[in-house]
């Protein structure tokens, strides 16, 4: 079957902008999974609550979406805070705190069926046109279109993943962190507060969740379920790009998502949620072969 | 193996098959319809958590497979009766050797690596589930999207006849479960897997072959779970994929087994009691979502509390309220 390149291009394009909203709820996880120890199934539902959140706020009290931010953004810092100092509190090892942010993703899927409803919600057709019609590109690449809303999930993706790749490296709290992952005891004898610092990062990934949420809900029609469809592309991602790495996870999405897009040209779509896992699991499978290639290189250098 | 020579631990086995012999004669003969059905899913419960405490609550390797497990088991027994006009017990070791044979190949790979422990192998067993609903439900053999009705396949057979006869069924899985459990509370197999849980590297270094051990009983738990979703095919009459592969029904097995405690064998038998009678109770509200939230609170209630359960809780000894430090190690 011959696909035209014109399709091919901008099914990768899509892919592409889709991945950039899936790299932003990848971001949360990542930090918190790489730095906090703390795979957090509960991010997801933060930002499909932070989707119904902004879905309401729009539709009933006629919102601008961006203006929701000012509202979820701190409430879900909060909620972030208190999570973590439930695991603080409970001195929760990591196989638990998976436990509990599992049971917390169940009820919150319950949570937001009860409240807003199993069906299926669109805020699309509320949205102002300049939000829904299609923009075409300038001029080199005259036949391509994109939607305004995948290029704010762009925007999102790289103004949070630029803040909290420069945040880590280079100031002093994103080293504080940084330390506090390699050793926290060590970290805390030379005088950094992990208590605190773990509070402010937990609450800072539920924010971007926030953020997340609201690109979700003018992306796509929200169901109660939507989190087990992205599970799969945000944990792949995550673990992809190397934990507590956001910058990787983004890229990991994008590419995750092109690779996934572009099996949809040519295979039966509805396998297209195996494509990732296989991803995953031909990455697992080449783990010894690139460290027998690490250990081979290094070897030779120092011999 | 001279462990097999304890007292102590026949003592158990006969308790064990003293108690299954009371419920088959009993419950089939006394109770009403709603109870012997009751008592069915009860039993499979019992099932699974007594066999996901055999592999991860030994080990501490905590797996969100055991629901795929018990679900390729009712798949392959729903494809055996669809496909064909074997007997139930045909059905029975197939969906048995389907879901080992399953756990067979991802406990080869998973396990070969020390990188894939903790919450690394929880999201890959998480993983293995969007993987096989994927493909139960793309391919037609076995559902194809539309779900199999296995009840028309079965209604002549014995197995199919009567919920008595499932219930039966699943008492007998439940003693074999058990059986299994007990001999891994006092064997040098389970004095392996718990030195595993404690420290893998320590245990190894000291001799305990802990790859062939976590493979083997990884096989052995996916099995199990594997044979209960047999009889559980023909009970829902109707299967399909987004019931059977429920995210639920892990769950609830770790809630029963963190609930009942991991110290023990016995330690799921309390908790799956306490789980199923729950349920139950939430039925009356009328709400699935409501009673969800019920159950999901419960378990962050549960694992803050009470992080080795009820069993746990109890001392050893009676009378001695002693509690050495040795003891403290358990849940994780």
């Amino acid at each position: 079957m011959s696909v035209s390149s014109l399709a091919l291009a901008q099914t990768l394009l899509n892919g592409a902008l889709l991945g950039c909203l899936f790299g932003s709820i990848a971001l949360g996880l990542s930090v918190k999974w790489g730095h906090l120890g703390v795979a957090d199934f509960f991010h997801l539902s933060l930002t499909l609550l932070g989707a119904y959140l902004t879905y309401s706020l729009v539709t009933e009290l006629l919102w601008d979406p961006f203006l929701t931010l000012a509202v979820t953004v701190p409430a879900f810092f909060v909620v972030g805070v208190g999570v973590q100092y439930l695991f603080h509190l409970i001195d929760a090892q990591p196989f638990t705190t998976l436990l509990i942010t599992f049971a917390l993703f169940i009820v919150t899927e319950s949570v937001v069926s009860m409240i807003w409803s199993p069906d299926l919600l669109n805020l699309r057709p509320l949205l102002a046109d300049g939000f829904t019609t299609s923009i075409r590109l300038p001029d080199p690449l005259p036949r391509l279109a994109v939607q305004p809303i995948d290029l704010v999930a762009l925007v999102c993706a790289a103004l949070m993943v630029g803040l909290a790749t420069y945040a880590l490296r280079s100031t002093r709290a994103g080293r504080a962190v940084q330390a506090m992952r390699q050793d926290a005891a060590i970290a805390e004898t030379l005088g950094v507060r992990v208590l605190p610092l773990t509070l402010a990062v937990s609450g800072l990934a539920a924010a971007t969740a926030a953020v997340a949420g609201m690109v979700v809900s003018l992306r796509m029609p929200l169901t109660p379920t939507l989190p087990l469809q992205w599970i799969g592309v945000v944990v792949v991602a995550t673990m992809l790009g190397g934990l507590g790495r956001p910058l990787g996870a983004l890229v990991a999405a994008v590419v995750l998502m092109m690779i996934q897009n572009a099996w949809s040209l040519w295979f039966p779509p509805q396998w297209a949620p195996a494509v990732t896992f296989g991803v995953l699991f031909l990455f697992l499978a080449l783990q010894p072969l690139t460290r027998l290639a690490r250990e081979r290189i290094t070897s030779g250098r120092t011999a | 193996m001279n462990d097999l020579r304890d007292l102590a631990l026949w003592r158990q086995f006969a308790a064990v098959a003293g108690c299954a012999v009371v419920a088959v004669v009993a419950v089939p003969a006394f109770g009403s319809d709603f109870v012997i059905a009751f008592g069915f899913q009860f039993v499979t419960w019992i099932v699974l958590a007594l066999s996901w405490g055999l592999f991860s609550g030994n080990t501490g390797y905590a797996s969100f497979g055991h629901g795929v497990f018990f679900g390729i088991g009712t798949y392959a027994a729903a494809a055996v009766f669809r496909h064909s006009d074997a007997p139930f017990v045909v059905a029975l070791l197939v969906a048995g050797l389907a879901a080992g044979a399953l756990a067979l190949v991802v406990g080869l790979a998973v396990f070969a690596s020390s990188r894939f422990s903790g919450d690394l192998f929880g999201l890959i067993t998480l993983a293995m589930a969007f993987i096989v609903v994927t493909v139960v439900s793309n391919v037609a053999f076995l559902d194809g999207g539309t779900g199999v009705f296995v009840r028309e396949h079965v209604v002549g057979s014995w197995a199919g006849s009567s919920t008595r006869h499932l219930f039966v069924i699943a008492v007998g899985l439940a003693v074999l479960t058990a059986g299994v459990a007990i001999a891994t509370s006092s064997t040098r197999w389970g004095a392996a897997l718990r030195s595993i849980r404690d420290d893998e590297q320590v245990a190894e270094s000291l001799g305990v072959p802990t790859y062939r051990y976590k493979v083997l009983t990884f096989v052995v738990s996916a099995a199990l779970a594997g044979l209960a979703g047999a009889p559980q095919a023909i009970y829902l009459g109707y299967v399909e994929v987004g019931a059977v592969f429920s995210l639920n029904i892990p769950l609830l097995v770790i809630m029963m087994t963190i609930l009942g405690g991991i110290t023990r064998w016995w330690g799921p038998l309390i908790g799956a009691a306490s789980v199923v009678i729950l349920r139950e109770a939430l039925l009356d509200l009328g709400s699935p979502e409501l009673s969800q939230i019920i159950l999901g609170g419960a378990l962050v209630v549960v694992i803050a509390l009470l992080p080795h359960g009820v069993s746990g809780a109890i001392p050893r000894r009676w009378g001695t309220r002693r509690r050495t430090p040795a003891l403290e190690g358990g849940a994780r």
